[in-house]
């Protein structure tokens, strides 16, 4: 029999990040999402889906991981709204693009930081762009500044979020329920 | 959003091929975006609420009051902003429609008849198997969270500042959840026999019939009628 690509464990926890990732969107969407600040629910969200995209990226390792996750919470998101499905889907193959080519994978602790912030900040504009398409008297006023504000927003906290990930990923380390590579 | 509703066969809406709810829930889902005529999504939300009683889902009062709140706080911020009730109006139905066409066609989709469906596509099958997962450890995941949470509020301000407290009583225990799941579900997979290089056997795949297309007609309809609104008249 040919052997998988990946094993059943890694199937399993990327199941779990993304249903993780999909508990977080729950609580923060719609607390943010009625505020109709441009990027602000993607900034929020991307305090907490960083961290559990760092944990998940140190685990499995292997390229076309992110994808896995991603792909596997994009096609949960398609029963809410093919829309976010197109976005999420476009962040994971943006993240998953450049650490593959960059990394080619993701040992080590640089690659997985990255590739959950790159997945954050790639699925802002692929949102815009959606909407852009379908709402363009709305979006096309929206000034490039407020655009740029987003998506800085979205990197700062991305960026802390992934790296408290990569601190609880020490701990579960040192609790022996993760493989922590030194580098 | 909503609960999962009744037995596998409870309504004619469960009976459905699980890819026609979601073909028309995709449909509606896209054409509400491009709608902005208030009477034509009102048409949709309409169509979808008639389906939300023939699968006979109940909402309780607190999920309504929810909804209406959230509803209403959509529109009055959107009213501020653009001083139209037109417009005001738009927003919290396109909304309406987002959160529900997928949403109730998801709540009636048995995870048996999911796996079923997915198991006929070519997703290999660590795939179908994830999915089925997120789909059942979801609701489980979401009640061990809110169970985090309330512990970090008994044990009160004694835990240091909010991020503090929300580091050390939610993320830390969520983070250790997912493990403690991961290496569970993987030994009873495993013991089952489970692995994803083999393809999983179906004994009966669902198969669209007369009910599928009468329901695919009927959504064509409030779609066409709802196109008209906007576009025709």
């Amino acid at each position: 029999m040919k052997k998988p690509l990946w094993t059943t464990r890694e199937y399993v926890f990327a199941a779990m990040i993304s249903a993780a990732l999909l508990v977080v969107a729950s609580i923060v969407i719609p607390f943010t999402l009625p505020l109709r600040i441009p990027g602000l629910t993607n900034a929020v969200n991307g305090l907490f889906g960083s961290f559990f995209l760092v944990i998940g990226l140190i685990r499995l390792k292997k390229p076309g991981s992110l994808l896995l996750i991603t792909g596997i919470y994009s096609l949960i998101c398609l029963s809410v709204s093919p829309l976010v499905f197109a976005f999420v889907l476009i962040g994971g193959i943006f993240g998953e693009t450049v650490c593959t080519i960059l990394f080619k994978g993701y040992h080590g602790r640089l690659a997985p930081v990255c590739g959950a912030v790159l997945y954050e900040m790639g699925m802002f504009p692929a949102a815009m762009v959606l909407s852009f398409f379908f709402l363009p008297e709305r979006y096309q006023e929206l000034a490039p500044w407020i655009f740029i504000v987003a998506e800085i927003a979205i990197f700062t906290t991305s960026l802390i979020g992934a790296l408290i990930g990569l601190k609880v990923a020490r701990e579960l380390s040192r609790a022996g329920r993760l493989q922590l590579e030194e580098s | 959003m909503f609960p999962a509703s009744g037995p596998v066969n409870a309504t004619v809406i469960h009976r459905l091929h699980p890819f026609s709810k979601m073909g028309v829930g995709i449909l509606f889902s896209i054409l509400a975006l491009c709608i902005e005529n208030p009477w034509a999504l009102a048409v949709m939300l309409g169509y979808m609420v008639l389906v939300l009683c023939t699968a006979r889902i109940r909402l309780t009062t607190r999920q309504w009051t929810m909804i209406a709140l959230f509803l209403t706080v959509i529109f009055v911020l959107d009213f501020l902003a653009s001083q139209s009730s037109v417009h005001a109006a738009t927003y919290p139905l396109r909304f309406g429609v987002f959160l529900t066409a997928m949403p109730i066609l998801a709540a009636t989709t048995a995870p048996q008849q999911m796996t079923r469906a997915l198991s006929r596509t070519a997703l290999p099958a660590g795939v179908v198997m994830a999915l089925l997962l997120v789909w059942r450890f979801f609701p489980l995941m979401t009640e061990e969270a809110r169970q985090m949470r309330q512990a970090a509020m008994l044990r009160g301000r004694t835990g240091g500042n909010l991020p503090t407290r929300f580091y050390r009583g939610f993320l830390v225990p969520l983070a250790f959840c997912v493990i403690e799941y991961t290496d569970r579900i993987t030994l009873a997979l495993e013991l089952r026999g489970f692995t994803p290089s083999a393809r999983r056997t179906c004994h009966q795949p669902p198969r669209a019939g007369v009910r599928d297309v009468i329901f695919g007609f009927l959504a064509m309809g409030a779609a066409g009628s709802a196109s008209f609104l906007q576009w025709g008249a």
